[in-house]
């Protein structure tokens, strides 16, 4: 995995331009579910490794993305379970370049323990990218402010005008 | 939330989870070392948490929970307590031949780097849903979006 910060600020940039306003919270909690469900707990007990690891799987994320949805009011719950997996599909996306030494991502767990990965880079090789991953939301969020502010100030002219 | 969602999700999840745990075709270095000679000369791996713990002469020593392996790998002034993952041919009682080596430098700043979203997430995701104690269920809050915004702004 890349780190969660990169996920988490990749996630916002697509709800933002995928995702409308309610679900987009729920896309960038999708998208941290993988790995805040299984790294934490190997990294402090690592014995309990193959015990998280199908959390980190598109079928055990699914599965908590369905009882995630219990949560919520019946009548949110498609929408709830769609927007998590949804991150999480695009978690699994941002995984998909990286390499391993060996067991990498198990995308067919639990009908197969085949990995597949482009092996592009390194999980670790994120990391120097970070502060420039924050500026690139940080210019994004600046842009759409700007235009938003630019489309209010149209608008007011056009009223004037009227 | 019913109580069979419950049960029937927490049931799937647990056989799953105990599905990977007995089935997974990686040993533990605990496992290799303790049958030497169902693994002797086989190529294997390890990468759970192992850590550098002394330089050799061609290669290093790595500890993983405990189990000390001895990696013959060419390697001059490596890193001690430094993350590694290798593969490679295991000899009894515990040296490994590696083919592949890979020191996990940057693996502590990638921890440390992920804990700031889901602490930003922990503080920021309570004011962005509500709870409806009657129906016992969540709503996502109308401006939950903005609390989302808040989460990179001060980042």
């Amino acid at each position: 995995m890349p780190d969660l910060l990169t996920h988490a600020a990749a996630a916002h940039l697509a709800a933002r331009r995928w995702f409308p306003r309610p679900a987009a919270i729920l896309f960038t909690v999708g998208t941290m579910l993988p790995d805040v469900l299984s790294r934490p707990f190997y990294i402090i007990f690592p014995a309990l490794h193959w015990w998280v690891m199908p959390l980190h799987t598109p079928v055990g994320i699914a599965l908590v993305c369905w009882l995630l949805a219990g949560l919520f009011r019946r009548e949110d719950r498609q929408t709830v379970s769609l927007a998590l997996f949804a991150g999480a599909v695009f978690h699994f996306l941002l995984d998909a370049p990286q390499q391993h030494v060996a067991a990498g991502y198990f995308w067919l767990f639990p009908f197969s323990w085949a990995t597949y990965e482009w092996g592009l880079w390194w999980s670790e090789d994120s990391v120097p990218y970070v502060p420039l991953v924050v500026l690139l939301v940080a210019v994004v969020e600046f842009f759409i402010y700007l235009r938003a502010r630019q489309r209010e100030k149209v608008k007011q002219v056009k009223a004037k005008n009227l | 939330m019913s109580i069979t969602r419950i049960i029937t999700g927490l049931i799937a999840l647990s056989l799953i989870c105990a599905w990977a745990h007995y089935t997974c075709p990686y040993p533990e270095l605990a496992q290799i070392v303790a049958n030497p000679t169902k693994y002797s000369g086989q190529r294997v791996a390890v990468f759970i948490e192992a850590r550098i713990t002394a330089q050799t002469a061609d290669g290093f020593i790595l500890n993983q929970r405990g189990t000390p392996l001895q990696v013959h790998a060419d390697m001059k002034n490596v890193p001690l307590n430094e993350f590694v993952a290798v593969a490679g041919i295991f000899q009894p009682p515990n040296s490994l031949y590696a083919d592949t080596v890979h020191l996990a430098q940057g693996r502590r700043w990638k921890m440390a780097v992920s804990v700031i979203p889901v602490l930003a997430l922990i503080f920021l995701l309570p004011l962005a849903l509500n709870f409806d104690r009657q129906t016992r269920t969540f709503t996502l809050r109308r401006n939950a979006s903005f609390y989302l915004f808040c989460l990179f702004s001060f980042l």
